[in-house]
């Protein structure tokens, strides 16, 4: 998965919100993600967590995408 | 998932206060990720349990749809998920983690 679709796919799910994406090795299969969203007010760290990787549920599933650190932010 | 799959994870939780499914063993961590959970768990001198998930290919796919938690390695503490590798470094780093210990 591109870093470009990937960043697509998460200004989808949170419009207008601050969002990064990085490569973390160059293979497009290793990412780190950081949204900063007012989506995330009182879910815990977990549940915020759950919210971004559900996005990738497919790839992270096939695999396409091994690695998906995530730091968020309110 | 069938019941004897859920039972057999519900039992590999329930045997530890804290438990790291894991790739690889405490002792020869066989992914980047898995490597950093076992050393921040060593670093804060807590005991756990560990499950390779490597040994059980059910439990390997069987604990990502228990949990909804997709990727491994994947922390318990209480029989609760805390997370993976980042937010165990996360709380690491903010000193949560010596709390739940």
């Amino acid at each position: 998965m591109s870093p470009q679709e990937m960043k697509k796919r998460l200004e989808a799910q949170f419009p207008n919100d601050k969002v990064d994406v990085m490569d973390l090795t160059g293979g497009q299969d290793h990412y780190e993600v950081y949204v900063k969203s007012a989506q995330f007010e009182g879910l815990s760290r977990i549940e915020r967590h759950q919210k971004v990787m559900e996005i990738f549920s497919e790839e992270l599933k096939t695999g396409e995408v091994h690695a998906l650190s995530i730091r968020t932010e309110i | 998932m069938n019941e004897d799959l859920k039972k057999k994870i519900e039992d590999i939780i329930a045997q530890d206060k804290v438990v790291l499914f894991m790739k690889g063993t405490p002792q020869f961590p066989q992914c980047g990720f898995s490597a950093r959970a076992v050393a921040i768990l060593n670093e804060l001198g807590a005991s756990f349990a560990s499950f390779n998930v490597f040994d059980d290919e059910n439990v390997r796919q069987g604990i990502k749809e228990f949990s909804n938690w997709p990727t491994i390695p994947q922390l318990y503490i209480d029989k609760k998920l805390i997370g993976g590798s980042d937010i165990m470094l996360e709380m690491y780093e903010t000193g949560e983690f010596k709390e739940l210990l």
